[in-house]
């Protein structure tokens, strides 16, 4: 028994470094720096926030500016990545940060945009369906009451009318 | 009133300023070492949606596998990946800058190094061809699946993925 308790510690120790390997497993050679990672997180954000965007009713026209903006950071992401890989961390740095930078505002506009166009559709659909329940009111006042608009016209027509009583043919 | 019905799709396109220097599919494009070939992707974005793409570029030959609609073929080497966001309705073109840096010989079959936008070559094999001849690039176009948080082959069709991929045959010198 006592022999095989250091065996059976390693046996322990090696499977507990494998059940960390599996849960966690190693990184690639080169792991990237966290700047790199956000920068691609946010990318991708950025991109969701566009989608998101469009799907409130912004127009493309609107959002034409934002997919540039995001393509320019996109650049920024590649370039960083590409120095990363090179060794050069405070260049990959640099761009990795002036991408995270770019994807924030693209994200924090579409995010505006959104939002603008969904109050657009909101007061729209609004002031259609209150437009709609008045015209709907008015013309069920008009159906309603058409027969005594006419009989209003007619009184008003009669009233209006000059009353001949054939004096000037007797006076002759 | 409801939408004018339309089918969604992405289209992929390749093409130089000298029309793919008088390509013909299978016959007759021929490049030396060194050439430098500057063409350009069109990416038609008709999604009703922006799109986050990547085509990605890999080397085969006659004797190798195609994608086809539903599969790409990753088992060929891969020689780099471009990515682009592109806005719906938009076609965006992409560069593509691309040069064979040089050939090597192994049991009669001749392999590649390709390097493309300046980058490191990267070597065709395990593909070869006798006398380098009937190589080809391959270029897939992938799509980023927001869901799953990574690009997906083609794009998201009705039913299924639809695969888009195109190939240039070409001979080393």
């Amino acid at each position: 028994m006592r022999t095989l308790r250091p065996r059976s510690l390693t046996l322990l120790v090696c499977l507990l470094v494998s059940s960390i390997f599996l849960l966690n497993p190693p990184h690639h050679a080169w792991a990237q720096s966290t700047e790199l990672q956000t920068a691609k997180q946010d990318l991708v954000q950025a991109f969701q926030s566009i989608q998101t965007a469009e799907r409130q009713g912004a127009s493309n026209t609107d959002l034409l500016p934002l997919t540039v903006q995001l393509n320019t950071a996109l650049q920024y992401e590649e370039a960083a990545d590409a120095y990363f890989r090179q060794g050069n961390n405070s260049a990959s740095v640099y761009y990795a940060v002036q991408s995270i930078d770019i994807s924030t505002q693209v994200s924090y506009q579409a995010q505006r945009l959104g939002n603008t166009a969904q109050t657009t559709t909101l007061y729209r659909t609004t002031l259609s369906y209150v437009l709609a329940v008045v015209v709907a009111l008015l013309s069920a006042v008009a159906i309603l009451e058409v027969s005594r608009i006419r009989g209003r016209l007619r009184q008003r027509r009669l009233l209006r009318a000059r009353i001949d009583y054939g004096g000037g043919k007797h006076a002759e | 009133m409801s939408a004018k019905p339309s089918q969604a799709f992405m289209g992929l396109g390749l093409y130089s300023q000298r029309g793919l220097q008088g390509y013909i599919p299978n016959r007759n494009l021929t490049i030396a070492t060194g050439q430098i070939l500057n063409w350009t992707f069109s990416v038609t974005n008709r999604m009703n949606k922006a799109e986050f793409v990547m085509i990605i570029t890999r080397i085969g030959s006659n004797s190798t596998l195609s994608p086809n609609a539903t599969t790409p073929t990753t088992t060929l080497p891969q020689l780099g990946a471009t990515e682009q966001f592109t806005n719906d309705g938009e076609t965006s073109r992409i560069s593509f800058n691309w040069t064979i840096e040089s050939s090597y010989q192994v049991a009669g079959l001749t392999y590649l190094n390709i390097s493309i936008a300046g980058q490191s070559p990267i070597s065709s094999a395990p593909v070869g061809t006798p006398s380098g001849r009937n190589f080809r690039l391959i270029f897939e176009l992938w799509t980023f699946d927001p869901v799953s948080g990574s690009f997906q082959y083609g794009y998201p069709g009705q039913t299924s993925q639809v695969g888009v991929w195109l190939q240039v045959w070409f001979n080393a010198s």
